[in-house]
């Protein structure tokens, strides 16, 4: 995998092996909580654990957790978008993917739904997510892993970009 | 001269007026998770709270090694709206009564 600032500020990730780009692909339902209790309320958490703060936590649920959800949707939406422009080469052997300047903030968003989420279905602990990537499938559950930690690879590429420390003179990462 | 008791002795509560209430201090908490990357979490406090990437650090770092750090403390309001920014950027953060 290549990832390269294009002279308009695209950010592109080139020579993605195919495998990797279908796990790009698996964001969207990656971060889906649904049916997992654990992850819906991780992705939205009490904003109090006061005493007799019961109102609060109502208006709270009924106000501001769609204006979360809206937020995480739209980051969702932008990342969607990137996600169907995938283009591969005729032998479909590698795959590039361009990042819009407007979208890296949903980019991180996106990303780190998918993260927590995955964290709170196959409820991984820090060791084993601090742990070197164990490069074999016997589960869903090895492949969430490296799902997890290729996911936090393109965090750490696109924060890197947001903050102006990419190279920007088309130079290979 | 003898003091006549009550039957019953019934204890009050201290009367606290919605002024004091209103004016409780409060603080922002925001808590360990394993899943957000520490630039990233640094990235947020420096962006939500505008806080020099010093200071983002520190706080970073006081929440991995500790559990939790208090990024904000003031007026409730305002604080609720540093919760939801933070929610938004999926950091596991609340609101807390400040203790005295």
């Amino acid at each position: 995998m290549e990832v390269t600032l294009s002279e308009d500020g695209v950010l592109i990730f080139d020579h993605l092996d195919p495998f990797l780009a279908e796990i790009l692909r698996q964001i969207p339902q990656a971060a889906d909580p649904e049916g997992d209790e654990r992850a819906l309320h991780r992705l939205l958490p009490t904003p109090t654990h006061a005493d007799g703060e019961e109102e609060f936590i109502d208006d709270w649920n009924e106000f501001v957790r769609p204006e979360l959800k809206q937020l995480f949707g739209d980051a969702m939406d932008d990342v969607v978008e990137d996600l169907s422009r995938i283009e591969y080469n005729e032998e479909r052997t590698i795959a590039r993917l361009t990042i819009d300047p407007d979208h890296a903030e949903s980019w991180l968003n996106a990303t780190n739904q998918a993260r927590v989420v995955l964290c709170e279905r196959h409820r991984f602990t820090e060791k084993e997510l601090e742990s070197d990537l164990a490069l074999s499938f016997e589960s869903r559950r090895d492949l969430a892993l490296v799902q997890m930690n290729f996911y936090a690879m393109i965090q750490e590429i696109v924060l890197r970009w947001t903050m102006g420390e990419l190279p920007d003179d088309d130079e290979a990462l | 001269m003898p003091v006549e008791l009550p039957d019953t002795i019934v204890e009050q509560e201290p009367e606290v007026s919605e002024e004091v209430l209103l004016n409780t201090p409060w603080m922002v908490v925001v808590y360990n998770d394993p899943v957000n990357l520490m630039s990233y979490v640094t990235m947020v406090f420096q962006k939500v709270f505008g806080f020099s990437k010093e200071k983002a650090e520190k706080h970073m770092m006081e929440v991995h090694e500790t559990g939790r750090s208090i990024v904000w403390s003031g007026m409730r309001e305002t604080g609720e709206f540093f919760v939801e920014r933070l929610q938004g950027f999926l950091l596991l953060a609340a609101l807390e009564r400040q203790i005295d």
